[in-house]
């Protein structure tokens, strides 16, 4: 649980830098980085969290 | 366990540190890739759609130009535009703005209807050209300034060097592109290519009274146009001209006028084999259709021949005598033009330095890929790649501290 939870938060830490980066100048990050790929990571790594938190209250 | 969660933000860390090197490039080399018709974070696909076909097999260019966007992801010093294509277009050749877009509307016309101020440097008075009477080749686009309403008779004759049928078509039109006036003439009948010739035959157009007309000859090579006649103070063929040979007595060729910034010769036979005098330069013709291409640095060039049987290319216009010779179009400025290397033939590169050339609000440079002739042939050019090299100097703590690697445009 705590792996996907720090999975999460790191993953969505830099998807929030690398969109800004991305604003700030397009191509400085899309050139060389999946962006969607990290947004996938996020999704998931958030769900597998969420998920594995409500089998541990059950 | 409680360890493991320094993995995934330590994966966060490296792939953050990964992306800041690879724009700061340390070597300051740099390279791009790009395959038309994919996505790429550097380019916008090739434009306008007009001028482009896309589907199976890749984007082909079809009209003359093109244009494709291009962005750095950060600032570089030079390009080297590596450009591969397939395909046959009379001229292949690369440019990029040096100025805003607003300015750019492809060229201006230096002369035109009542409506735009009257320029300048081109003088419609002048001595009568009767027209000319040196013996061409195959497709040419004449722009010429007609004394009084335009009555044009050009004389053409079919060599049936080739198989295959050879019609004729001429029009005159204005600078706007309205169509004034058209005639055509069918095959001569003889479909072999037994090198017979034709009896010589002629085409009228006639066309109300214009400062400047445009005067579009399509045929094949098989085609000869043996002279213009009509009354006009100015003459000039649009980026080709290809001296016909002529057997018998030779005509003396008066040097030929041209304000390109190159010139590429080739000759279809043995018998065209010569040393080319193009102001300081010389193209020598040692092998048939070998393409030689020389840089002209003065404004005007005076290209001597020795004899006929030649083909030239350029990027401005081409006359007979400095009296004919006028350039209706003015080069637009906001270009920067260099001239490609065609290193193999369907494969061009072409450098830039970048600091010279515009870029937009967001970015971006705009290149053009030019193949003038190629709607009028009515073939296409399939862009299979385009390369570019990025360069600027390698990267150092001073330069990270002192100029533009941080720079934002």
């Amino acid at each position: 649980m705590a792996l996907f939870r720090s999975t999460f938060f790191a993953s969505l830490s830099l998807l929030v830098i690398f969109i800004f980066l991305e604003f700030w100048r397009p191509a400085f990050v899309t050139a060389f980085f999946n962006i969607t790929a990290l947004g996938a990571v996020v999704l998931v790594s958030g769900l597998l969290w969420i998920l594995s938190r409500d089998k541990g209250r059950a | 366990m409680k360890r493991l969660i320094v993995i995934p933000w330590m994966l966060a860390a490296a792939a953050f540190v990964w992306v800041v090197v690879a724009n700061i490039a340390p070597s300051g080399k740099f390279l791009v890739r790009y395959v038309p018709g994919e996505e790429s974070p550097f380019f916008q696909r090739l434009g306008p759609s007009s001028a482009v076909a896309s589907g199976e097999g890749g984007e082909r260019l079809k009209d003359d130009r093109a244009f494709f966007l291009f962005r750095t992801p950060t600032q570089f010093d030079r390009a080297n535009v590596i450009v591969s294509f397939e395909g046959n277009a009379p001229i292949v050749e690369l440019r990029a703005a040096t100025g805003p877009l607003e300015a750019e509307r492809e060229r201006k016309f230096l002369r035109g209807e009542a409506a735009s101020p009257a320029p300048a440097n081109v003088s419609a008075a002048g001595p009568v050209l009767p027209g000319f009477r040196i013996p061409l080749r195959g497709t040419h686009e004449f722009y010429f300034a007609p004394i009084g309403p335009a009555d044009l008779t050009l004389t053409v004759q079919d060599r049936n060097r080739n198989a295959g049928a050879d019609p004729i078509r001429a029009r005159i039109i204005d600078l706007e592109g309205t169509l004034l006036a058209e005639a055509a003439l069918p095959d001569d009948g003889n479909l072999f290519g037994n090198g017979v010739a034709s009896e010589s035959r002629a085409l009228r157009l006639a066309a109300p009274h214009s400062s400047v007309l445009r005067l579009q000859f399509l045929a094949s090579d098989d085609v000869y146009l043996l002279g213009i006649k009509g009354a006009m103070t100015k003459l000039a063929a649009r980026e080709r001209l290809f001296v016909a040979d002529q057997p018998g007595e030779q005509m003396p060729i008066p040097p030929i006028i041209t304000d390109g910034a190159f010139l590429t010769a080739s000759t279809p036979h043995r018998e065209g084999f010569q040393t080319i005098r193009a102001g300081k330069e010389e193209l020598s013709l040692q092998f048939t259709q070998e393409r030689v291409t020389k840089r002209l640095t003065d404004k005007r060039t005076s290209i001597i021949l020795e004899k006929p049987d030649v083909r030239l290319e350029t990027d401005g216009f081409f006359a007979f005598g400095t009296q004919a010779f006028f350039a209706p179009l003015e080069p637009a400025p906001s270009w920067a033009t260099t001239v490609p290397v065609p290193y193999e033939p369907d494969l061009m590169t072409t450098e830039f330095d970048l600091n010279a050339l515009y870029r937009d609000e967001r970015g971006r440079y705009r290149f053009e890929i030019v193949a003038p002739g190629l709607a009028f042939l009515g073939s296409e050019l399939k862009i299979k790649e385009i390369k570019i090299e990025l360069e600027r100097p390698r990267w150092s703590f001073v330069r990270l501290f002192s100029d533009k690697i941080i720079e934002i445009k």
